[in-house]
């Protein structure tokens, strides 16, 4: 049977037909090879414009049709359905993009009209050529893994694990808690932060649908969306976390002091420790680096007094193996080093202190317990707070941190209510206090007596005695100053993880240029990434506060949820294929592919491509030094995409001549 | 090394014989010679034009500074070393204009028959960077005689040598000149006055603001027990000294300290004369007390 083509040109109000002359289109379109039918409309997409299509494939027989209107990531789905209803496979359906491509593009009519007639005309030409394809059906497992166990990781897990379903929440230092379990106090309503996490943390370690990996690390990744295999090693805790009961006999034995990690360094821990007094899970774990057992072969004195003979001097990494059908990313985000603002004179200058410093100065818990002290015993009485190091600044990061200007007068706060007779300086270029409750912070914080200077401080230098002579501009007076001060506070920015790169390669998916992993639409998708089977919450995205952070990870949660739910996965299938019979065994095809998807059985000696996968993009097919005899793009074989350029080039060959003459 | 025939001497105005840094140029000379290198004064060389032409006649500011490359372009030099960081910035920027302005080069063409392929290979370097990033400080301390025991050392980068162009140190924070001295023996007096500006030539139309900002400088450097100041920049080393004589009138015998070039206190400290590298035997006398032979092993 003669293919018989159906031709639906769209006017999309105004959008296409003021640019684009859809009659004279029509009229050319009529008489191209195998065209029955034309019709234009002005919403091809609405029902009547569907009908249209629907009732013409019934009426003429179509075998295939093409509809010339937006760009198909708009509407191919559309008319897929469409014709899939009227009985025609949806991939003999081909969508011409004259909107984005023609008429949005120039305001010249005749120009437009003549590219739509030609883009149309390829089509013609291309869709003779289409194969009727079906998506695959791909079961998926009924599990889910978390990696990070700060705020956001939690948060996903708990409302996973709530709903049913088996979460594996991974975190690779000893103790979920994060970020969060450094904090004092939460802007703007200054809950106690840890009140508010450690029930949750709590939750975490009794829900049975949770299995918590503590000191543990992703190693490796493979599968696809609805079944990845995750390599998991668990890093020795010489511990033997079924026999501990956190007691702390151990690091009350333990001679061997290091700084504490936790307190950013302003104290000391011992060799054998937990990180914070309300760490999930109470093990304790040894730190092999400076345990004297393992420098020197001495010592083993939390051997001997472990009461429950936990101590196992013998462990070894272990590695964890399982199988997940989603994954979400939580990973968080790292401090900017503000040292590298040398003006500043961060860790030259023993008075200055990052937010974060601060904030563990200012903790119960801390170093001083929460006393408002200085490394040298002193209570400072003037303070100033640097908004913006590193954030906003060409130099480092352009972007804006989002939650420094809410922690540095929530520090303001904190430090005037414990020295009520400071005298509290914020440096700020703008204030951002864009959030429920927090403008209203900031005019309390104002009210309660801190001065507010807005321009940057230019330097910071230090005088004999340990006080602070910082300059700065005030612009609003419009004169550079310099004030003597006992304590400066960098509230420092954030940035992504020193290994987030790492992640990104593991898990297939987009870093945006400042290193943030990469939502797939920032709108309309913003905790999907371009791995269908891999969402992200929490600042590990980008900058972003307490709640911001627990509603991301209960909308990656729900996102996830929506997978779990179905037993199956559709997958498209415009993916390659390989003829393996006529496969070489080369492997080029393996080593370019993106998404890991051309795998090589060496029994066979010939590559597949594993359907769910691949995503179509086509790179294997080019790369194959077989080409066509061996590997098919499905949707874009080489005779689709030849005919579709005969198309284009054959309606222009006359035109080209006449040219050619008239100049010659 | 790589070292070889190929590098060029741009004194400048100030450096030169008649200049008023003469014993800067000197005795950076001096210590190169010393130190086995063998640098040749670019023959026939002219005034970079500094900051101050190119306001007034961009493109014949470009030409006059550029005569210099051509004229070391053709002795083949490869690598010039500059003791003026204003004459240093003059001839880099001409050169990195000339790389990216095709009606500049164009009129380099015209004029000197030399365009930008001719000049790309020739680098100009700041005596600083000269030496401790090609000479090595390896060398350096294979030739030092003389240690200076507890002289502390007030060490003052001024403005420009690594602005605009941070090509070999920290724009904010330099530590080139603490490391070279480091090889001396001295101990160097940090200061976060070390990289603001001396005043520069507006010493010539008001000193009062001069004297203000040369007061902090030296007062940063003094309150911290700096018995001398170096500085590796011809007009810092002037106002430094000017300024120092007329507040010790004014305020003080506490200002009545050293000014010198880094490299004299490098050159004492290869074994150089003190005559040889321009250094007063009143300064002298104040620093030498400091001095301890180091034996040669």
């Amino acid at each position: 049977m003669d293919p018989r083509i159906g031709v639906y040109i769209c006017h999309c109000g105004l959008n296409i037909a003021q640019t684009v002359d859809v009659k004279k289109v029509g009229e050319y379109v009529k008489n191209l090879k195998n065209v029955v039918v034309v019709r234009d409309y002005p919403y091809m997409c609405s029902d009547p414009g569907q009908e249209l299509i629907k009732n013409d494939i019934k009426e003429y027989s179509l075998t295939n049709v093409i509809v010339a209107a937006c760009s198909p990531t708009m509407h191919e789905q559309t008319f897929r359905r469409a014709c899939s209803t009227a009985g025609l496979n949806p991939y003999l359906m081909q969508m011409v993009n004259i909107r984005e491509h023609c008429s949005w593009v120039t305001d010249d009519v005749e120009k437009a009209t003549e590219k739509a007639k030609l883009l149309i005309s390829a089509a013609v030409n291309r869709v003779v050529y289409h194969e009727p394809l079906e998506k695959l059906q791909i079961p998926i497992e009924q599990s889910a893994l978390i990696i990070g166990g700060g705020i956001a990781g939690i948060e996903a897990a708990l409302k996973i694990a709530n709903s049913g379903k088996k979460v594996y929440l991974v975190e690779k230092s000893p103790s979920i808690g994060g970020r969060m379990a450094q904090l004092e106090k939460t802007f703007p309503t200054l809950d106690c932060a840890s009140c508010i996490l450690t029930p949750k943390m709590v939750e975490v370690a009794s829900n049975p649908n949770i299995i918590l990996l503590t000191y543990s690390e992703v190693k490796e990744v493979s599968g696809f969306p609805g079944n990845y295999t995750v390599k998991i090693v668990k890093k020795p805790r010489y511990i033997d976390e079924n026999k501990c009961i956190g007691c702390g006999i151990c690091a009350t034995k333990c001679p061997v002091k290091v700084p504490d990690e936790f307190n950013l360094g302003l104290d000391y821990r011992k060799a054998v420790y937990i990180p914070f007094p309300q760490a999930v899970p109470r093990k304790y774990t040894i730190d092999r680096e400076h345990c004297l057992f393992f420098t020197k072969g001495v010592c083993r004195v939390c051997e001997r007094f472990c009461p429950s003979k936990a101590v196992n001097f013998e462990q070894q990494p272990e590695e964890i193996v399982i199988k997940v059908g989603v994954v979400i990313l939580a990973t968080g985000y790292d401090i900017f080093d503000p040292s590298v603002i040398k003006s500043y004179g961060y860790g030259r200058y023993k008075n200055v202190y990052t937010g974060l410093e601060v904030e563990r100065i200012l903790s119960a818990s801390g170093p001083t317990k929460g006393k408002p002290v200085l490394r040298d015993g002193r209570v400072p009485k003037t303070i100033a707070i640097v908004h913006c190091v590193g954030s906003r600044d060409e130099r480092y990061n352009s972007y804006c941190s989002k939650i420094c200007c809410m922690y540095a007068m929530k520090l303001a706060h904190l430090l005037k209510e414990r020295i009520p007779d400071s005298t509290i300086y914020e440096f700020y270029i703008d204030i951002r206090a864009a959030g429920k409750g927090y403008e209203e912070f900031y005019r309390r914080v104002q009210e309660e007596g801190v001065i507010f200077i807005r321009g940057k401080v230019s330097e910071i230098y230090e005088k004999e005695d340990g006080k602070l002579l910082v300059t700065f501009e005030d612009t609003l007076l419009g004169v550079v100053q310099t004030i003597e001060v006992d304590m400066v506070i960098l509230a420092t920015g954030i940035v992504p993880r020193s290994d987030a790169k790492d992640l990104v390669r593991k898990f297939g998916i987009c870093s945006s240029a400042d290193g943030f992993f990469m939502e797939k639409h920032p709108k309309l998708a913003p905790v999907s990434t371009v791995n269908r089977g891999v969402f992200i919450a929490g600042a590990c995205q980008g900058p972003k506060d307490i709640p911001e952070s627990v509603a991301q990870a209960a909308a990656a949660a729900s996102e996830a949820m929506v997978l779990l739910s179905q037993s199956t996965l559709e997958v498209e299938p415009i993916i390659a294929e390989v003829q393996q019979e006529k496969c070489s065994g080369c492997r080029i095809c393996v080593s370019v592919c993106p998404y890991g998807a051309t795998i090589y059985d060496s029994e066979k000696n010939a590559t597949r491509v594993e359907k769910a996968l691949c995503q179509g993009c086509g790179t294997c097919v080019a790369a194959c030094p077989s080409g066509a005899r061996v590997m098919k793009q499905n949707g874009f074989t080489d005779r689709q995409i030849l005919a579709e350029l005969e198309g284009i080039l054959i309606p222009l060959k006359p035109r080209i001549k006449i040219e050619v003459t008239s100049t010659g | 090394m790589g070292m070889n025939n190929s590098i060029g001497y741009y004194p400048g105005c100030s450096c030169s014989k008649n200049g008023l840094a003469k014993y800067y140029g000197e005795s950076t000379v001096k210590i190169l010679e010393h130190l086995g290198l063998k640098v040749s004064e670019i023959e026939d060389w002219n005034c970079c034009g500094s900051s101050l032409y190119r306001v007034i006649d961009e493109k014949k500011a470009y030409l006059l500074a550029g005569r210099n490359l051509v004229l070391a372009k053709k002795k083949s030099v490869e690598k010039i070393v500059v003791p003026c960081p204003a004459c240093c910035i003059s001839l880099t920027k001409t050169l990195q204009k000339i790389r990216e302005d095709k009606e500049l080069e164009k009129k380099f063409v015209e004029v000197y028959n030399t365009g930008k392929e001719d000049l790309s290979r020739i680098v100009v370097k700041h005596v600083v960077d000269f030496i401790l990033n090609d000479v090595g400080l390896d060398k350096i301390e294979e030739n030092v005689k003389n240690k200076f025991e507890d002289l502390k050392v007030g060490v003052y980068y001024g403005c420009q040598i690594t602005r605009p162009y941070a090509s070999f140190d920290d724009p904010e924070f330099p530590s080139s000149l603490e490391r070279i001295l480091s090889t001396t023996g001295v101990a160097t007096i940090e200061s976060a006055m070390k990289t603001k500006c001396c005043g520069g030539l507006l010493m010539l139309t008001n000193e009062e603001e001069v004297l203000k900002i040369i007061e902090k400088i030296m007062n940063s450097y003094i309150d911290r027990g700096a018995q001398c100041i170096v500085t590796a920049c011809p007009l810092c080393h002037l106002n430094l000294e000017l300024a120092k004589n007329i507040l010790m009138k004014k305020y003080d015998v506490r200002y009545d300290i050293p000014i010198l070039y880094f490299t004299q206190i490098l050159g004492l400290s290869l074994g150089l004369e003190s005559r040889d590298l321009g250094v007063s035997r009143e300064d002298f006398e104040k620093i030498s007390r400091k001095i301890v032979l180091t034996a040669r092993r």
